[in-house]
């Protein structure tokens, strides 16, 4: 494929290709346009050809992964958020909706 | 070049160039009342926003009965708050009950929040008038607010300009005088940027003080909200209004024993003694030398003043747009998966099937910008990518963390430029987005190590384009930043 570009990544070669940003599409519940796929081809070699300068970045310490996490990782204090809008907002804000329900397409 | 001089009111007595603490006092001894300062910036609105584009929507009529119930509550003593009869504008990525908040994009064109942020119910409990939002970059994500669905906010002093962004549109509003006071959110800068480019002062205040309850998440662990302001007295009068813990936003931090809400006491006119930061990493290459110039003579000032001031190595600063490119990505792939057209949104007219329905409805809904984001941030959370990238930027985050927290045992506040260049021209940098990503270089390490930074004017480039100096202090110290940045622009009012 011409539109095939190579990547080097930081730690296994791998590419950017438009099989590649398809699969991303697929991940990302994205449908791009044929130009906007070319166009993320090229956008993303250059954006995680920049990104991957990580790699050198020497830390200090080799930290627990799990501890980037604690902080969120909180007990539930009970604290109860109640959100008192009507049915008339949600409603209004709905692009589908029938018998007070949100319309979606049938899945099965 | 359309200067500001030129679109601002020709009468100098205007209310309008009041600041928004001078207002206050003038409603409150019932010189002048919130009606008439709301009506106002309303015409203001009306003739400036087809020029600049500041506001992607006001509305006049909830904006005055807003302001009638305010005179109202004043005359009655019933509110005393020091902004109160003040009329804002808030960035549109702050969720407004009943008012429309689009995020500044296709997607969200017609979504109209059942509830309010609390920075939004804690301005409107201190009798803080709302006049509208304004215009961002599409979901914050961008340094220009080009990437705006409803267009560009052109820069006051030269419209052929951006304002920055992601919160363009309400630095422009200050500075245009739409407004008395706004407010802006800040992931990677987009609070200080703006106020840089726009002449105005910017706050971004320590990660936690303000609850981001209701503001529109993009990457949730470095968003804050904070003022925009004329000068800083008045950032600083609207950051005590929205700062405090908040139930509903488990991030926020209570600061009754760490540094505390009383922000204005620190409104002092001198820094002698206090020891003041420049790393030399922040005036090393690429930046515009009239912006470097600026930066060294403000610090010559405040020395002069007698603070102490010297070069240092903050280090890591190679690392700061990667770390914070991979991090904020990363959040906005997950955070905006909820846009997908079913509860509310934008949905695709044609589509096969429920998959159908979500791809359709992201694809049209988002812009360029967005969808380049989600993408990187969904490749940089993939199997095999997941280590190199996300969890090695969390590494070198806390390495940046630890080299800010070295620096501040030995100084107060650390100064530097916003931005390396003064406001861009239209176009300019939406045709290089790597460019544009590394203009926020001096911004972004305050998001990445949840410190508190602001931005103020220290000078003109030779086309009369604002230059921003940028504070920063240790987390929970804003008044030591306040402190400085206070004395600095006593300094420049004196001139």
């Amino acid at each position: 494929m011409t539109d095939e570009i190579k990547l080097k990544h930081p730690t296994n070669e791998t590419e950017i290709t438009r099989e590649k940003v398809d699969q991303l599409c697929i991940l990302a519940q994205l449908e791009l346009t044929e130009e906007e796929a070319q166009k993320a081809v090229v956008d993303m070699k250059k954006t995680l050809d920049y990104l991957s300068q990580i790699e050198k970045a020497v830390v200090e310490t080799e930290s627990d992964p799990t501890s980037f996490f604690q902080e969120v990782l909180k007990e539930d204090t009970g604290t109860v958020v109640a959100c008192n809008c009507g049915v008339e907002l949600l409603e209004s804000n709905a692009p589908a909706w029938q018998n007070g329900m949100l319309v979606v397409p049938k899945t099965f | 070049m359309q200067t500001i001089n030129q679109s601002q009111p020709k009468d100098s007595t205007s209310i309008l160039n009041l600041t928004a603490l001078e207002l206050a006092a003038a409603i409150q001894n019932r010189r002048i009342s919130a009606v008439e300062a709301t009506q106002e910036c309303i015409n203001c609105i009306k003739i400036k926003n087809k020029l600049n584009n500041s506001y992607i929507s006001y509305n006049e009529e909830n904006a005055i009965k807003q302001a009638k119930r305010v005179q109202s509550q004043i005359e009655q003593g019933k509110i005393t708050s020091p902004l109160a009869g003040v009329p804002i504008a808030v960035k549109d990525n702050l969720c407004t009950k009943g008012m429309r908040t689009t995020c500044g994009s296709k997607m969200l064109e017609k979504f109209v929040p059942p509830y309010s942020a609390t920075a939004i119910e804690k301005a409107e409990d201190a009798g803080i008038i709302i006049l509208g939002k304004t215009n961002m970059d599409e979901f914050a994500m961008g340094s220009t607010t080009e990437t705006s669905y409803f267009g560009p906010t052109r820069n006051p002093y030269d419209r052929n300009r951006v304002a920055g962004g992601s919160s363009g549109g309400s630095a422009a509003a200050v500075k245009e005088n739409m407004c008395y006071l706004s407010l802006g959110s800040d992931t990677g800068g987009s609070i200080r940027q703006p106020a840089s480019h726009c002449g105005v002062v910017g706050i971004k205040p320590t990660y936690g003080t303000v609850s981001r309850y209701g503001l529109v998440a993009y990457a949730s662990d470095m968003d804050q909200i904070g003022p925009i302001g004329k000068d800083v007295a008045d950032c600083v009068a609207m950051l005590e209004v929205i700062a405090g813990k908040d139930e509903r936003d488990a991030t926020s931090i209570d600061r009754r024993n760490n540094g505390g809400y009383n922000f204005k006491e620190a409104l002092i006119n001198d820094v002698k003694g206090m020891k003041i930061g420049i790393p030399s990493e922040y005036l090393d290459k690429g930046i515009q030398e009239e912006v470097c110039n600026a930066i060294l003579q403000a610090s010559r000032k405040l020395e002069k003043a007698g603070a102490k001031v010297e070069e240092f190595s903050l280090g890591k600063m190679e690392y700061v747009i990667p770390t914070y490119y991979i991090l904020a990505d990363a959040q906005a792939s997950s955070n905006l998966e909820r846009f997908d057209g079913v509860k509310y949104g934008y949905r695709a007219e044609h589509y096969e099937n429920l998959h159908d329905l979500y791809k359709r409805s992201r694809g049209q809904g988002f812009g360029e910008e967005v969808k380049r984001r989600i993408l990187t941030g969904t490749f940089v959370l993939s199997e095999g990518y997941y280590d190199a990238y996300y969890l090695k930027a969390l590494q070198v985050k806390e390495e940046i963390r630890k080299a800010f927290d070295k620096a501040f045992g030995t100084y107060d506040v650390i100064l530097g430029p916003v931005a390396p260049t003064t406001a861009p021209l239209l176009g300019e940098s939406l045709a290089n987005p790597l460019k544009m990503y590394l203009e926020d270089i001096y911004t972004v390490a305050a998001n990445l190590a949840g410190l508190p930074a602001m931005s103020l004017p220290c000078g003109v480039d030779q086309n009369g384009l604002p230059i921003g100096l940028q504070l920063i202090a240790n987390r929970f110290e804003e008044k030591k930043m306040i402190r400085v940045a206070y004395s600095y622009e006593q300094m420049e009012q004196m001139k």
